[in-house]
This record gives C-alpha cells, sequence and structure tokens, in this order.
C-alpha cells in the first residue's frame, strides 16, 4: 500500500476543539509504525450524543484510530481535544474497551473482578478493592445480563459473554465518551443483542459511542453516524452519505461492492 | 546426629537463605508469568552479573547498595535494549531477549575473568552454579542467639540483604496488587484509565531485579530463574484464582529451599558419600520436581485429568489470537 | 598484538589453528541453522535445549569413570549430551501441548531445572578425589584452548559436515519457514520438517559445547541471523549474511581467545558476533536506526509542509 502523501482539506475549527460539550475533536491525527504511515492527517469531530462507526478495510488504522486518541500509541502529529481541553485519560471521562483478541482470557480472574476494574482509577493506588466496588461491578454485570456468571473464570464464558464483560467493566467507569474496538466481532446473537442494546441506552441517555466496526452490511441498522478511514479520512457523516459507491471504492478499491467479498488485504 | 552449633552456624543460614531467595523471585514469578514475560526473569537473572561487576570496578565493593544498584541498572538497561532490538530489528519478543542476555552475560563473564576481580565473593563458577555453602553464621552457639537482636544482627549479609528485600516484595505485591493484576490482564485498558501499565512493568522489572541480585550470593546468575520460573507455574496449575496462586506459589517456593536444601546437606551423608551436593541446584531441582507432579497430578488442568476428561475441550482458545498492536 | 594477528592468521600452534578453523565452520553452521530458527519463532528453544545438555555431559562422564575408569572421552560426553538434551526438548514439547503453560513458561523451567540438576552432579564430581582434573567446566563457557588436538579435529569435521548437512536440506527448510501449509499439501509434513530443523540444532550444540559452551550457545543461532535481517528481506541473502557473520565471529572470537589470558572462548566469540550486530543495528540501510529516525523525520516534514486551509499541527 503506497502511503498517500496528501493530507485531507480542511481541519478542524476552534469552535469544536474548545467546545466543552464536544466529547472529541481530533485534528490532523497522522501516526506511523516505523517509518510506515497508519493514519495520515485525520480529522474527526463526534457529535455530542449518538454512536458512530469507524468503518474501513484491514490495515486502515481503524483500531490505530482509537489507541492513538486515548495516547496508547504515539502519534506523530495531530491534536486531540475532549469536552474542551487535551484529553486527559485520568479525567475518567473516557472509557475504552480494547479488542478482544488483545488480552489473555487464561488469565486467573472471574467476570465479576474484571468488571471491578473499570473503577481502579477511582478507588486509588495502594487501596484495596472493597465490598462496595465488588456490588456496584455486580450492578454493571446484571445489566448485561451475566449476573449469574460473576464468579467464573473469564476464559470459561463464550466469546460473545466476553464481551459483554468488558461493555460491563466500561459501563462501570460511568464515562461520557466510550471508545468500542470491534464490540460486534465474532459474538453470539444473543450478545449482539444485549451489546447493540446498550449502546443504544447509551446514546439515549447523552452519551457518544465511537466502534470500530467491520461488517458494512449492518452499519446502517446499528449507527447514526460512519467515518470510513484507509489511513487517510474518505469520508464522514451520517451513514447514508457515507457508505456511497464513490467513497467505497476510495476506501477499498474499485474491485469492492457492497454484498461482494471484502477482499482487501494489507498488512496491519 | 546433627549438632546444634553445626545447625546454626552453616545449615541454618544457607537454609534460610536459599529458602528466602525461591521466596522472593517465586512470588515476583507470579506476575512474570501471567505477563508471558518468563523469559524476562531469565533476562534479568543473566545482567543481575554483568551489573554487579561493573558496580564492583567502579567502587571496588561488594556491598548491598553497589550490588544493588549496579544489578537494578543492568536490569532497566536490559530492558530498554530488549525492547530496542525488538523493534529495530522486527524479531519476536524471545530473540531479542535472547540476544541480550547472552551479549551482557558474555560480557559479565569477561570483565570479571579480565579484571582479576575474584573478589570474596565474585567468581564465574560462582555466577553458573551458585555458592549456598559459603554463607556461614560465624559465632553461632545455642539457640538462644536466634532471640537475641544483638547475635541476630551478625547474621551473615546475603541473609540479611535477602531478609530485607524479601520483605519489600511482599509489601510491594500487598500494595501495589490490584495495579498488578490489571497491568498484567489488560495493559491498554489500565492506560485508557491513567494507570502507568508500563511503569509498573519497570517496578516490577526492577523488583525482580533487587531479588535477582539478592539472591545471586546464594545461587548465582542462572538458577535463579528456576525461582522465579518453578513456584509460580506450579501454583497456575493448580488455581484459577490469583490470590490463591500467589500464596500457592510462596509455599511451593517455601518447601523447595527447606526439601533442596536437606536433599543437598543431608541426603549424600546418609547414603555414605563423603561431601554435600550443591544446594543451589538441589532447590532448583526440587522446585522443577514440584513441577512435574502439578503438571502431571493437578486436579482440573493437569495430564492425568484431562486425559481422563476425554478431548471434550470446552475451553476457548481466544488468547491465541495475533493480539492487535501488543 | 603480535599475538593476536599470529592467531587470526592460524600461525598459533596447530591446535588452535584447527579450533579456530572449528569456531568459524561452527559460527556460520550456527547461522544457517539459526536463520530457520528465527523465523520458525523457535530460536529461545535453544536456551533450554543447551543448558539441558549439562546433566547428560556429567552423567555421561560418572558412567565413563565407573564403566573402564575414564570419564573424559569426549565422544560418551557427547553422546551424553545430546541424549539429554533431547530429552529437555521433549518436556518442552510435553508442557506446551497441555496448553495451560506458555512455551516462555516452559522453556524457562526445562532450562533452569536441567541445569540445576547438572550443577548438583557436578559438586558431586568436583567432590571425588579425581574431580578436580575432570575439566567439565569447560563445557559451560567453551575454551578452544584447552581442545585435544584429535578434539579439535573432529569438531571442525562435524561443523563442516553439519554446514553440508544444511546447505543439502536448504529446499525443504524454507519450505518450512515460509509456507508450511504449501509444505503439508505437497508431502513435505511441518512437523517432521520441524524435527528435522530440532535435529540439525541439537547437532550444532553438541559440536559447539567446546567451543562457545552451553551458558551462551544461545547466541551463535540468534544473533549472526537477526544481523542479517537488518540488511536484508530475502531468505537466500539472509541466510549467506548469518552464515557470514557467524563464521567471521567464530573466527575473530576463537583466534582472540587464543591469544589474550583469561578470555574464555564462548564470551568473546559472543562479544564479536555482538558488536557486527551494534553496528548493523545503527547503519544498515534500510532497518538501521538512523535510517529510520532520518525517514520518519523526513515524514514529518511532509506533514507539516502539507496542503492549505489545514490549521497548524500542534504535536
Amino acid at each position: 500500500m503506497a502511503p498517500p502523501l496528501q493530507p485531507v482539506e480542511g481541519g478542524v475549527g476552534l469552535r469544536h476543539r474548545l467546545d466543552p460539550e464536544r466529547p472529541l475533536a481530533v485534528s490532523g491525527l497522522s501516526v506511523a509504525y516505523h517509518d510506515r504511515p497508519v493514519l495520515w492527517n485525520v480529522d474527526f469531530v463526534a457529535p455530542r450524543s449518538g454512536l458512530v462507526a469507524i468503518l474501513g478495510p484491514n490495515g486502515a488504522g481503524k483500531s490505530t484510530f482509537l489507541k492513538a486518541v486515548l495516547g496508547l500509541v504515539p502519534a506523530l502529529a495531530g491534536e486531540i481535544r475532549s469536552f474542551g481541553r487535551p484529553l486527559d485519560r485520568r479525567s475518567g471521562l473516557v472509557a475504552y474497551v480494547p479488542q478482544r483478541s488483545s488480552v489473555d482470557w487464561e488469565f486467573p480472574i472471574t467476570a465479576l473482578e474484571v468488571v471491578a476494574m473499570g473503577l481502579y482509577h477511582r478507588i486509588g493506588w495502594f487501596r484495596p478493592v472493597r465490598r462496595r466496588h465488588l456490588e456496584a461491578a455486580r450492578a454493571q454485570l446484571d445489566r448485561v445480563g451475566l449476573a449469574d456468571l460473576a464468579d467464573r473464570q473469564i476464559g470459561q464464558l463464550s466469546g460473545g459473554q466476553q464481551q459483554r464483560v468488558f461493555l460491563a467493566r466500561a459501563l462501570a467507569q460511568d464515562a461520557r465518551l466510550y471508545l468500542l474496538d470491534e464490540p460486534l466481532a465474532g459474538i453470539d446473537a444473543a450478545s449482539e443483542r444485549v451489546v447493540i442494546g446498550l449502546m443504544r441506552e447509551l446514546a439515549a441517555a447523552g452519551r457518544t459511542v465511537i466502534a470500530v466496526h467491520h461488517d458494512l452490511e449492518s452499519v446502517a441498522d446499528v449507527f447514526d453516524r460512519a467515518m470510513l478511514l484507509n489511513v487517510r479520512r474518505i469520508a464522514e457523516g451520517p451513514v447514508a452519505e457515507v457508505l456511497t459507491a464513490g467513497n467505497l471504492a476510495r476506501a477499498y478499491g474499485s474491485a469492492f461492492r457492497l454484498g461482494g467479498p471484502v477482499a482487501v488485504a494489507s498488512p496491519g | 546426629m546433627i549438632d546444634l552449633r553445626d545447625f546454626l552456624e552453616i545449615d541454618l543460614p544457607a537454609l534460610a537463605t536459599g529458602t528466602l531467595a525461591a521466596l522472593a523471585c517465586g512470588l515476583l514469578g507470579n506476575f512474570l508469568l501471567l505477563q508471558r514475560r518468563s523469559l524476562l526473569g531469565d533476562a534479568v537473572s543473566h545482567v543481575v552479573l554483568p551489573g554487579i561487576v561493573i558496580a564492583f570496578l567502579l567502587t571496588g565493593s561488594v556491598g548491598t547498595w553497589p550490588m544493588m544498584l549496579g544489578g537494578g541498572a543492568a536490569a532497566v538497561a536490559s530492558v530498554l535494549l530488549i525492547d530496542l532490538v525488538q523493534r529495530a530489528a522486527r524479531i519476536e519478543p524471545g530473540a531479542a531477549m535472547g540476544m541480550v542476555l547472552t551479549t551482557l552475560f558474555a560480557l559479565g563473564v569477561v570483565l570479571l575473568e579480565q579484571s582479576g576481580a575474584r573478589a570474596v565473593h565474585l567468581d564465574v563458577q560462582h555466577a553458573l552454579m551458585g555458592s549456598l555453602e559459603g554463607i556461614v553464621w560465624l559465632g553461632a552457639r545455642d539457640a538462644s542467639d536466634l532471640l537475641d537482636p544483638a547475635r541476630l544482627a551478625t547474621l551473615p549479609e546475603p541473609l540479611l540483604r535477602l531478609a530485607f528485600v524479601t520483605v519489600g516484595v511482599l509489601l510491594f505485591l500487598l500494595l501495589l496488587r490490584k495495579e498488578l493484576a490489571i497491568a498484567s490482564f489488560d495493559p491498554d485498558h489500565a492506560r485508557s484509565l491513567g494507570i502507568p501499565a508500563r511503569g509498573i512493568g519497570q517496578l516490577l522489572l526492577l523488583a525482580s531485579a533487587a531479588a535477582a541480585v539478592a539472591s545471586f550470593d546464594a545461587v548465582g546468575a542462572i538458577l535463579t530463574i528456576a525461582m522465579f520460573v518453578c513456584p509460580p507455574a506450579t501454583a497456575r496449575m493448580l488455581t484459577d484464582r490469583l490470590s490463591m496462586q500467589i500464596g500457592l506459589s510462596a509455599l511451593a517456593a517455601v518447601l523447595a529451599g527447606v526439601l533442596g536444601y536437606g536433599l543437598a546437606a543431608w541426603a549424600p551423608l546418609a547414603l555414605g558419600l563423603e561431601r554435600g551436593l550443591g544446594a543451589a541446584g538441589t532447590i532448583a531441582v526440587v522446585a522443577g520436581g514440584f513441577l512435574a507432579l502439578s503438571i502431571l497430578f493437578a486436579p482440573r488442568y493437569g495430564a492425568l485429568a484431562r486425559a481422563r476428561a476425554g478431548s471434550s475441550g470446552a475451553r476457548g482458545d481466544v488468547g491465541g489470537e495475533a493480539g492487535a498492536g501488543r | 598484538m603480535e599475538g593476536v594477528v599470529q592467531a587470526l592468521l592460524l600461525g598459533a600452534g596447530y591446535n588452535s589453528a584447527v579450533a579456530t578453523v572449528g569456531a568459524a565452520f561452527l559460527g556460520g553452521a550456527g547461522g544457517l541453522v539459526g536463520t530457520f530458527l528465527l523465523l520458525r519463532r523457535r530460536v529461545m528453544l535453544t536456551d533450554a535445549l543447551s543448558h539441558a545438555t549439562l546433566p547428560g555431559l556429567v552423567a555421561a562422564f560418572l558412567c565413563g569413570q565407573a564403566l573402564w575408569g575414564e570419564g573424559r572421552l569426549l565422544g560418551p560426553l557427547l553422546a551424553g549430551a545430546a541424549a539429554s538434551a533431547a530429552v529437555g526438548g521433549l518436556a518442552v514439547q510435553a508442557i506446551v501441548a497441555g496448553r495451560r503453560l506458555a512455551e516462555d513458561t516452559a522453556i524457562a523451567s526445562v532450562l533452569a531445572v536441567f541445569y540445576g540438576a547438572g550443577t548438583v552432579l557436578l559438586s558431586h564430581v568436583q567432590s571425588l578425589p579425581t574431580g578436580g582434573q575432570a575439566g567439565l567446566e569447560r563445557f559451560l563457557l567453551g575454551s578452544a584452548a584447552g581442545m585435544l588436538r584429535q578434539e579439535a579435529e573432529l569438531v571442525a569435521l562435524l561443523a563442516g559436515l553439519l554446514v553440508l548437512v544444511t546447505l543439502l536440506l536448504l529446499k525443504e527448510l524454507r519450505l518450512l519457514c515460509f509456507d508450511p501449509g504449501f509444505g503439508e499439501a505437497h508431502g513435505w509434513p511441518a512437523a517432521r520438517l520441524d524435527l528435522l530443523l530440532l535435529g540439525l540444532l541439537l547437532a550444532l550444540l553438541v559440536i559447539g559445547l567446546q567451543i562457545v559452551g552451553l551458558v551462551l550457545a544461545l547466541a551463535l543461532v540468534v544473533v549472526p541471523p537477526a544481523t542479517a535481517r537488518l540488511w536484508t528481506a530475502r531468505l537466500g541473502r539472509m541466510m549467506l549474511l548469518a552464515a557470514g557473520f557467524g563464521a567471521v565471529g567464530g573466527w575473530l572470537g576463537a583466534a582472540l581467545s587464543a591469544a589474550l589470558p583469561r578470555l574464555p572462548t564462548g564470551p568473546a566469540i559472543v562479544l564479536v558476533l555482538a558488536g557486527f550486530f551494534l553496528a548493523s543495528l545503527l547503519l544498515a540501510p534500510k532497518r538501521g536506526i538512523l535510517a529510520v529516525a532520518l525517514r520518519r523525520a523526513r515524514l514529518a516534514r511532509a506533514l507539516r509542509a502539507a496542503g492549505p486551509g489545514s490549521e497548524p499541527l500542534v504535536p
């Protein structure tokens, strides 16, 4: 994949960057692994509430976008602002759900203990997890329908249940912006219903959910808005305006058509 | 048969030092194991050698502080190097560790040989095989010494050093248990909460380096790795609870220390051999024996239990997928 | 200084010359075998196998002493080393097959426990009346200088043979690393090829015990290929370069060790190899640190000079 060297026109205005109600305003975000650009001059402004999908082919930089927003990978350039200030991870305003494949599911920890991790920043350094924290965690686990499995070792749950535990952990954080990496990948239908239901609930409660998503067919059913990425930002806006044949061809290559196989591979 | 005074002078200090070495390293090894960084324990225990030698060359002393600072600095340097080699040469982390640990250990050996720094406690043979037998409590007389603070202060320095480090390790685990758990289970999530997973990893590394330096007197540079890996791996076979795992690993470590020393010191005499065996090695072997037993007979995850349960593998293997960006 | 030059030119006596040539062959073979191990991501297995040679080595010595009063014959010693290393390799495999403990844990525990057992046996040998002359310690860090003439010749011969065998199996090994699935489909089972690779590694370790020693044998298979990887992304060139770095490193290291006092052969070879790696890490044209940093800086400049209308980019 040849690195596209022209940045998109535009940039994010001060109006958004300083807006205390704006969950996320990203300007000119660029990330390179070694000397290979993965994200190039990406601008993005999140709606004050609602569901936004991040779309694009494999290796387009979708997961990297979330990680770079959180500062988990170093950016070559760019500015990340959240609620009018530079994003501060310790503020507790932003919850992150990593890809399911990024952790060791054999880890000796129960579902309940995983959910309680969403409270760690509030418990503070050195202090132990107390009963009331576990009760709070149990309430969130109940919300995702897994209260019965609280004491199971996390690896003994199904993929969909694991994803729900992760979501419960994010809910326990009680954040205002949720960044989810592939929350619907490889999970069963029941879990999918629960996860989508909770995402909608969050949106209805005035939260913003930004989720990496891989299934173009279902985007319109779940999300309000979408950003199409392939290293650069290809398009952003209401789902119907983003998923045009022209945009998709620019993101996935001209061979792509909706309903056909997504056959664009690149090292990721 | 065993004279009390001999026991206090010779056996007790060696026994206690070996046991504490296994305990301090074994406790920390739990988190190395869970982070799939067991080989980092290997790296740390090797690079402690050049650290100690360089500190000795600079200060002319093998006292506690030069050793600790030298070993700690070498451990930090080695981890930075491993990271650099892994990213720049684009090879797997294990291979990067292998490169760094062999190179630095070679450097340590050459410096040691060349400088003629064969100070009291420093020689290559010692680094390779350990020498618990060299740790004696001169002037111990009877059991009342064990309760007399003034007498206890005359305990051999390696033992005192290790005792302090073990207390430090216990405090470290007690205070940072929750942070270590989150940083080991899901470092990206920890960092998204503002918990510095990398910093905690560095602290774990420094604690491991301190344990490795303190154990150096007892077991040398290479056998330390048995203490880091075997007790936690034994416990890992037996439980799915983190606190239980830590407790069981401590038990396995203490038992390995006591049985291992007993096997080295007294079994050969009982068999009519003239001299005892290398106790550092026997502790490693006993720790390995526990691991082998648990691998075979653990109630749920042991080979026998699994064979009996047949191949009804209900457990998923999602962890095996290539994690993105880790 | 004169002594070093003399040793490098093989002028420091027949024994040391043969040992130096043997070390060069050994380094070359290590680079070749290591290339495939690195690409198969199994290079750390070497550390477990090499440390696992110790108990077999010492046990073979004790058996030799007990059976015919002479434990120092090289043949039985190396056979014992190979046998216990093979057991160590099987133990790693068995632990990993249980799926509860990861490979790094298996490697670390086998390494430490086998090595520990070896030191116990060694401490017994040292307490024997004849133990002082056993000279088994030289297998820990290597000592080309202490080699007998026949031993040096044997090692040089075996190392040459190993290079030859590896070259003959080139096609199969390339298949194993590049596309094991394709290999399977064409009748080259990956499991059997992996076993073959491990066999080559075992042979390498056994031959290398006297020269590089078991503690640092790992360096022989990891450093040269990693160095080569910095210079090229092509397998053929990587093999050639790795073998080249390994051979030159073995030669230089063994010669230096023979010429200078108190310089064990293993560490000497490892440090020479590490020097090659360090220089490559800095200077390699594509992947070297300097080259990458330059290109990243250029990328950042291009970004800053980017299109009209975009607001200033705050780092």
